[in-house]
């Protein structure tokens, strides 16, 4: 099996910042990530440091597919939340379909039931965006890097 | 799984080093790690044990500007190599889009990475991959080791697949080798994603 790529233009950009916004400002939540379950960030909004995102998505999707396997283990096909619960700062993992997942990270300037009720009306607007980005075959102008060197010794 | 971005004009692709445990797969990543220009990466994450044995994954993101008008970003992961660790191995592997198999170059090691190399077709198997879908590159690591198999060994233990691959003999202590390899499977992956 070919592995197809997730190809996001900018109608689905657009799309994506506009549902994630949404979420945002109705949850209060700080910050939302919607990640591929290979562990990419497919966009994100709130603040997070430059590539704060990429390692949350990495070790959150990790996390999840951990979790995942311990659900199967008690039965479960899987679970479809987890929580994190900090002294200030908090994470809700929640799915998008099969294929991607949803980090919200908030403080107490929300709740969790908020961000819980938000996330899932989230989810299902952001689902038909995600069946759409993803498998799709058709697209043009990537580099071609011949004998190019991309990284190097010091 | 890759992700071409043409909104912001990034494409991002998740690179695996897989082989049997101690054959250096996170010292390549602590190595590049090292190498690399702050500006060309984030932190180095390690879910290790105690002892430094790596117990999940190493995680290191790395960032190319302006290839070809793009953002070339390449997540690279390593995978435990303690039999033990199946499971976590496997989860790795989810929507692998490049692999790099890690060789441990020692006579005594020869048996561990057949073992290994037949795991990892197995894994992918799992999800449904195959070495014909995916690309991927052989490191012969250790090469700077007194009791090392000589290259035709190696490559008649593990470069036996209808279609031959690139070949590496590394030593990720030394750093010898280890970024033609990486520049070698970057390529290959931008190359498919071209392809497809």
């Amino acid at each position: 099996m070919d592995i197809q790529p997730v190809v996001i233009y900018e109608e689905d950009a657009r799309d994506l910042t506009q549902r994630l916004d949404a979420f945002l400002k109705a949850s209060r939540a700080s910050l939302v990530i919607l990640i591929d379950r290979s562990g990419q960030v497919i966009a994100e909004r709130g603040y997070s440091r430059k590539r704060d995102a990429e390692e949350l998505a990495a070790l959150s999707a990790a996390a999840f597919a951990a979790t995942e396997q311990v659900a199967k283990l008690i039965g479960e096909n899987s679970f479809s939340v987890l929580f994190h619960q900090g002294e200030e700062r908090n994470i809700h993992l929640s799915v998008v379909g099969d294929t991607a997942l949803m980090l919200t990270a908030f403080d107490d300037r929300t709740t969790l039931g908020l961000v819980r009720l938000y996330a899932g009306e989230a989810a299902q607007t952001l689902l038909p965006i995600v069946q759409r980005i993803q498998g799709r075959s058709v697209f043009s102008g990537l580099p071609d890097l011949g004998d190019q060197q991309l990284f190097a010794n010091r | 799984m890759a992700s071409i971005n043409y909104a912001q004009r990034e494409i991002t692709c998740k690179i695996v080093y897989y082989g049997c445990a101690l054959s250096g797969k996170t010292t390549n990543l602590e190595y590049i790690h090292a190498q690399v220009p702050a500006v060309e990466k984030g932190g180095l994450v390690s879910l290790s044990t105690q002892g430094d044995r790596t117990l999940f994954f190493d995680f290191l993101p790395l960032e190319v500007q302006d290839v070809g008008g793009f953002t070339a970003k390449f997540q690279l992961y390593t995978v435990p190599g303690q039999v033990v660790y199946n499971a976590t191995r496997r989860l790795v592997l989810r929507g692998v889009d490049g692999l790099v198999f890690v060789a441990d170059s020692q006579w005594a090691k020869a048996k561990e990475n057949v073992e290994s190399f037949q795991n990892m077709l197995d894994n992918l198997s799992q999800y449904g991959y195959s070495l014909e879908s995916i690309p991927y590159v052989l490191q012969y690591n250790k090469r700077d080791l007194p009791a090392v198999a000589p290259r035709p060994y190696l490559d008649f233990t593990l470069n036996r697949r209808q279609k031959r691959v690139p070949v590496f003999e590394t030593s990720a202590v030394l750093g010898t080798g280890v970024f033609d390899c990486l520049n070698a499977v970057c390529r290959l992956v931008l190359g498919k994603l071209r392809a497809a």
